[in-house]
């Protein structure tokens, strides 16, 4: 079973538990079974016949939250989240995944992606017109989670960009308006190759393409090349794509953001992108005060929960994770807990909904 | 209507302390739950070998939830084994007669910094890295770090008597306790007071320490801290033999100097050590690390440089001691490489002796164990009076031969370090594998210990089968 993990298996089954600290899955539940050695032991005892691999066996394997901080401790490298889509695909092939897998299946299946709305016509709300249909080499490519969870966000984008005279940059719009990484998280292999064609289909003419969804910069950028998909390989975030211009002089600040910020590296956008100086710069320009840090932070920062589909299959357990990671921010002095993903976003506000949470777009807009 | 079989009625009642979600009885959790990482549990898991599993798990969330649970485990009779890390390298965790799993993560809280008696209070399952973090973002450490710092709980650290590659400057683990709470089997729950010392009686925290969850749940303890040091200095040098090298180290503490680590490794040890660093050092490597106030420092520095010079040593400055102190968990990295391979053997053993046996132990062991595998050594966990060695063994043999190998390994060893005047385990639990027979290991002593375990758990329900074997009740649900 797994023979391309073998050695991810191998590893860390015969390991004294050296990352088991960092996985925020184990750590928010206390079960031995929901850590990187504990998921990996037990593909270990299925590949020996000691278990089946049954809805429990899946479920464990459905709780984890890819976050990649056991590979930040690991003097192997070793990188747990594949060998947990693997096993969730398989989950999906046994017919052993979690009932929400099957939930979100349906919800996808009625506009290709995981909101079940038509994102199409929502997007076409909050850009300007003339960032649509237009010849352009430079796509901004919004993802779903920011167009139905934060459309406030895409607008300030899309403000930015105007003050800052970016008028070369098309909006996306088609069929696919979502990367498919809760897919590839789910274990659905089949739909998530289906959208990424079709979506790469669509993208393929564009020299640049960038967005405000880490987990869509990655998608794009790592996997879908991964699958050999014609797609540029100049996907940016939009912190990396505007820190540059910046950096020279293109944005003007009127108004510094007065209270002092706290900046959440997310996971995708740090350890999966390595992207850890472009937001940082950007808040330096703009904030008045000098910006608060997480003691666990770039490389190591802690996860929010959001990511690895485990706000589809165990909300209650994502919205831990993201209480737990507020703690030193809700001991600290700072007002406003700054990040640069969706996903952060909804996981730290639903998970308090009493603290000021923003996007560090929605920052800079402040600021024109 | 059919009677509810003993193992469905236990259910029954976990579920009323714990509710539903805290309890599980699944072979996918108790498989995982009866699995650990020492060695010799590794090579029977690669083997195939099934181990024996426990009947449930629970996780509680309060003090009280782990009197009720003592309470039914003493009127089922069910053995009840106290579970934090799962990080011993002795099979301290195992539940060998089956019966409860009291997993104690989620009693995990930090409850009080007390800045001005420089104590900090905290709930058992609480991991010693995540403590230690808590500590360092305001300016106090613990000092302790155990290999095992990424992965053991403050209560599994105290249940062990686990000890730090900074114990020379620190303290063992048991040092640091100031008072503590637990749970006795009866499901009473006994409390020692705070104060910096009392002489109204024994020190009833020592009873504890070292106790490997066989005498009661240890689910409070307030722990001494310190400010975090201003300034840390490494220094280190080489020794043409190991016995040079042990002088160099016996005769610097003796002396007064107090390093936070001293470390003294073979050659072997050493180019494990400092692989990595550019700097070609061989030889016999003396690390010494210095912490505290920057005049302080350089003070017993220049103290201990002229006691490692007179004593032979050649000064290799503060590069190799500054490499080690940052990979000093990086021995754990090593293992899996290894265990992993089919027909190898890897384990670490352990020895503690006096200053006038640590020759003698480092000479019985190398040759014993050197005839059957490749044996590096470091000395470390060093005070006035004595040290610890740890002998890292690694050999080849048939698939399938693995464990009659390690196990003849720690015959040798048993045999060669009792010849030689050592003392096993002494920086860990023991748990089932390093003192076979503890009667002949602590003496007469053994049978206080039995008399106070017969007092505090008449029934035999903590943890049997730990702290001589043999005396579990062997009940439970079987």
């Amino acid at each position: 079973m797994f023979k391309k993990y073998h050695r991810e298996i191998e590893f860390c089954t015969f390991c004294p538990k050296m990352c088991k600290f960092a996985c925020p899955v184990g750590n928010a539940t206390g079960d031995e079974t929901l850590t990187p050695w504990g998921r990996q032991t037990l593909l270990h005892l299925v590949g020996q016949g000691h278990i089946e691999f049954d809805r429990e066996v899946a479920s464990v394997m459905y709780r984890c939250a890819a976050c990649l901080l056991c590979r930040q401790y690991c003097d192997h490298l070793i990188e747990v989240p594949p060998v947990m889509v693997a096993a969730r695909e398989k989950a999906v092939a046994e017919g052993v995944a979690p009932v929400e897998v099957g939930e979100f299946r349906g919800r996808w299946s009625r506009h290709n992606n995981p909101f079940g709305d038509d994102l199409r016509t929502r997007v076409k709300t909050l850009v300007p017109e003339t960032y649509f249909a237009k010849e352009a080499q430079v796509l901004f490519f919004a993802g779903c989670r920011q167009i139905y969870h934060h459309p406030s966000v895409v607008k300030d984008t899309f403000k930015v960009f105007e003050a800052m005279g970016i008028d070369y940059v098309a909006c996306h719009e088609g069929e696919a308006m979502c990367c498919g990484a809760p897919l590839r998280e789910l274990g659905l292999r089949d739909e998530y190759e289906k959208n990424a064609s079709a979506l790469a289909e669509r993208l393929g003419g564009y020299k640049v393409i960038i967005s405000g969804s880490p987990a869509c910069v990655y998608e794009l950028k790592v996997m879908y090349r991964q699958m050999d998909l014609k797609i540029t390989p100049k996907v940016y975030h939009t912190t990396e794509f505007l820190w540059p211009m910046v950096k020279e002089g293109n944005f003007v600040v009127r108004k510094p953001f007065p209270r002092k910020i706290m900046y959440h590296d997310p996971c995708t956008l740090g350890r999966y992108l390595g992207v850890y100086d472009a937001p940082r710069s950007l808040l330096a320009h703009v904030l008045r005060e000098e910006m608060g840090e997480f003691s666990r932070n770039r490389a190591e920062s802690e996860c929010c929960g959001g990511y690895g589909g485990l706000t589809i299959t165990d909300e209650k357990l994502a919205s831990h994770i993201a209480k737990d990671r507020l703690g030193e921010f809700l001991e600290s002095d700072a007002a406003t807990l700054v990040t640069a993903c969706p996903a952060c976003a909804d996981q730290f506000q639903t998970a308090d909904k009493k603290i000021e949470v923003m996007d560090l777009i929605s920052l800079l807009a402040r600021c024109l | 209507m059919s009677r509810p079989s003993p193992k469905t009625e236990i259910l029954q009642g976990l579920k009323e302390i714990f509710g539903p979600n805290r309890v599980n009885d699944s072979l996918v959790r108790t498989l995982v739950y009866a699995q650990d990482i020492s060695p010799i549990s590794l090579l029977r898991a690669r083997g195939g070998e099934k181990p024996v599993l426990p009947d449930f798990i629970v996780w509680p969330e309060t003090v009280e939830e782990v009197s009720r649970l003592m309470r039914l485990a003493g009127q089922r009779k069910i053995p009840v084994t106290p579970y934090g890390g799962g990080s011993s390298m002795s099979g301290a965790s195992k539940p060998i007669e089956g019966g409860i799993i009291c997993d104690m993560k989620r009693m995990k809280r930090v409850l009080r910094l007390d800045e001005d008696s420089l104590i900090v209070s905290a709930q058992t399952g609480l991991l010693g890295v995540h403590l230690e973090h808590h500590l360092q973002r305001k300016g106090y450490t613990l000092g302790h770090f155990p290999l095992s710092h990424h992965s053991s709980t403050l209560g599994g650290m105290l249940a062990g008597r686990s000890a730090g590659v900074a114990s020379t400057g620190y303290g063992r683990f048991e040092d640091m306790v100031v008072s503590l709470q637990a749970v006795l089997p009866d499901g009473s729950i006994v409390k020692t007071r705070t104060t910096p010392r009392s002489a109204t009686g024994p020190n009833l925290n020592r009873l504890f320490a070292g106790s490997q969850g066989t005498l009661a749940i240890i689910t409070r303890l307030k722990l001494r801290i310190k400010t975090l040091p201003p300034t840390l200095s490494f220094d280190s040098y080489t020794y043409r033999s190991f016995e040079r090298g042990v002088r160099a180290a016996r005769t610097l503490l003796q002396s007064g100097a107090h390093p936070a680590a001293l470390r003294l490794s073979d050659p072997k040890e050493t180019s494990q050590t400092l692989a990595g660093l550019e700097k070609g050092i061989k030889g016999h490597l003396l690390i010494l690390i210095f912490e505290g106030h920057p005049g302080r420092v350089t003070r017993m520095m220049e103290g201990a440089g002229e006691i490692c010079r007179d004593t032979g040593g050649k000064p290799r400055g503060e590069e190799p001691a500054a490499h080690w102190h940052q990979r000093r968990f990086a021995e754990g990295y090593r293992k899996s490489p290894v265990l992993c391979r089919p027909g190898t053997v890897m384990d670490s053993i352990l020895v503690g002796a006096p200053w006038s046996r640590v020759m003698a132990v480092y000479e019985e062991m190398r040759n014993i164990l050197s005839k059957r595998a490749r044996v590096s050594a470091t000395l470390s966990h060093a005070g006035m009076n004595g040290a610890t060695i740890t002998f890292a063994v690694t050999c080849e043999t048939k698939v399938g031969s693995e464990v009659d190998l390690l196990q003849a390994l720690w015959q040798d060893a048993r045999h060669a370090a009792e010849t030689a005047g050592g003392t096993f385990a002494p920086q860990r639990g023991a748990g089932v594998r390093e003192v076979r027979d503890p009667a002949k290991e602590w003496g007469a002593a053994f049978a206080w210990y039995r008399e106070i375990k017969e007092g505090l758990d008449p029934f035999q329900i903590m943890n049997p089968g730990k702290i001589g074997r043999g005396e579990g009740i062997g009940a439970g649900t079987r």
